[in-house]
């Protein structure tokens, strides 16, 4: 018959399951790179489209297209090459959280280019976007730190 | 709800740090582990197959590219074992009541 450990071990124990499970964790969790290079490739892309320059927009949409296809890879790849973190994790309320914070850029950003234009202020579309690149700079402290312990309870509690 | 069942294989301590990893992961690469526990590649194959003939890991060795590569991920039953032995650890926290909570 196995003996119980005492109840200080026990609690160092479950310190240190939490401590490697948000190891895991942060493999999961977007780095703060990838919002920096979205927002400057929404900005850069914006004031391309403002120019009204074809030869410019060409290079522009062509930078825009692979940077991102380049950022959200190397997101994608980060995970895949070490650890997969279950999917699990995120539960219904992760996947809200996501969605809540993608509308809600998207609808203040919709709003502030609206305004903008409607008030004939200078390079309003360049404008929106370092509206929406700070939005997403600026929320993306919060909404980790909200994954982040949503995807912990989650691991506490087991989720499958 | 889990069965609270200490588990004597799970509890050794680099043992958890592995199982604790892999609970919160689909699967994890070899070096990944063998990094986040710090541990030696040795001493990390030991515990892989000590859990491996539990039951507990299921071990994968594939080629990327032309690099192998070894990977692992909890079994049904290592994920029952490791549920119901933090559901244990718990219960001991529990009956000890805030005292013992880590700083």
């Amino acid at each position: 018959m196995h003996q119980q450990p005492p109840p200080r071990e026990a609690a160092d124990a479950l310190a240190e399951i939490r401590q490697r499970q948000g190891q895991v964790i942060e493999r999961a969790l977007i780095p703060k790179w990838f919002w920096w290079a979205i927002g400057l490739l929404v900005v850069g892309f914006s004031a391309v489209v403002e120019t009204g320059d074809g030869r410019a927009l060409g290079i522009g949409t062509t930078a825009f297209v692979l940077g991102n296809c380049a950022a959200v890879g190397a997101v994608a790849l980060r995970g895949v090459r070490r650890a997969q973190p279950r999917g699990t994790l995120l539960g219904g309320a992760g996947v809200l959280m996501i969605l809540g914070f993608t509308l809600g850029v998207l609808v203040v950003t919709t709003l502030a280019s609206f305004s903008l234009n409607a008030l004939d202020v200078p390079h309003s579309a360049t404008l929106s976007g370092v509206v929406c690149a700070a939005l997403m700079i600026g929320g993306e402290p919060f909404l980790t730190r909200r994954l982040r312990t949503t995807m912990l309870d989650r691991a506490a509690r087991g989720a499958r | 709800m889990t069965e609270p069942k200490f588990d004597d294989l799970v509890h050794a301590p680099t043992r958890l740090s592995i199982v604790s990893l892999l609970a919160a992961a689909e699967w994890a690469d070899f070096k990944f582990l063998r990094d986040t526990v710090g541990t030696s590649d040795s001493a990390l194959s030991k515990q892989l197959t000590t859990l491996e003939d539990a039951g507990y890991v299921e071990i994968r060795k594939h080629f990327v590219g032309k690099r192998p590569r070894t990977s692992a991920r909890l079994t049904e039953a290592g994920r029952a074992a490791f549920d119901g032995h933090v559901a244990a650890l718990q219960e001991i926290v529990a009956r000890a009541g805030a005292t013992v909570l880590p700083d």
